[in-house]
């Protein structure tokens, strides 16, 4: 195991990680996430508001996606040797899920935006929201749809 | 078994855990899984592989219809009580 399996493996299992596993909260967290991306596309977009908008968008975008993996215990992140066969199934089947999901909204997403006049840097945003979503798609699917873990007994 | 929702597996397993006092983590490690796992299975919220239902039934010494079902069981109290 690689150093940083490692400690991804240690934080994944810890005591924080393990507070993050009800599925309300994961769902506020995919929409948190997806705030963030949308966040991050609006600062690509308004460039000449400055680059610390930019920055204070990623750090916040990051923060969300640091989360999601701890509460979905990084199995997207890990190698399967780490993981048991419900956490390959769940990964699995959320990349299955994904694969409809992504170009449904890339597909909406394009028509949105080729029925408005935007200028180069809106579209640069746009683009940068889709690829952030599409890329994060199989975890937000996985976070959405988990059922609630009610503790160790 | 796979993870078919269309037949859902009913188990014993937090029935036998309480019996002997053994804790989801206790159960996950000697079977090689996530606790969370063993939560999945008990709620019925996944259907496990052969290989690990065979493990958990092995590790309980019992057979594996003595764990696992495609019916709900019976309560233990019935089977007592018309002995």
């Amino acid at each position: 195991m690689t150093y940083f399996q490692e400690r991804l493996y240690g934080n994944v299992n810890g005591p924080f990680a393990d507070r993050l596993q009800n599925r309300a909260g994961r769902r506020a967290l995919v929409l948190a996430t997806l705030l963030g991306a949308a966040w991050v596309g609006v600062a690509f977009s308004n460039l000449e508001h400055g680059f610390w908008w930019l920055v204070a968008a990623a750090i916040v975008f990051e923060s969300c996606i640091l989360l999601l993996i701890l509460s979905l215990r990084g199995i997207f992140e890990l190698k399967d040797d780490l993981l048991d066969e419900y956490q390959i199934s769940v990964r699995n089947n959320a990349y299955k899920a994904s694969y409809g999901l992504v170009l449904v909204f890339l597909l909406v997403l394009a028509t949105i935006a080729a029925g408005m006049e935007l200028p180069r840097y809106s579209v640069f945003g746009i683009a940068v929201f889709a690829f952030l979503v599409s890329a994060l798609a199989p975890r937000l699917v996985s976070a959405w749809n988990l059922e609630d873990d009610r503790g160790q007994q | 078994m796979g993870n078919n929702k269309e037949i859902e597996f009913h188990n014993r397993l937090k029935l036998l855990r309480a019996e002997r006092s053994i804790s989801r983590k206790q159960l996950a490690e000697a079977v090689g899984v996530h606790p969370q796992t063993i939560g999945y299975i008990e709620r019925r919220q996944y259907n496990l592989s052969l290989a690990l239902a065979m493990r958990l039934a092995s590790y309980f010494g019992l057979t594996l219809d003595a764990v696992f079902s495609p019916k709900p069981f019976e309560p233990l109290a019935n089977d007592v009580l018309t002995r």
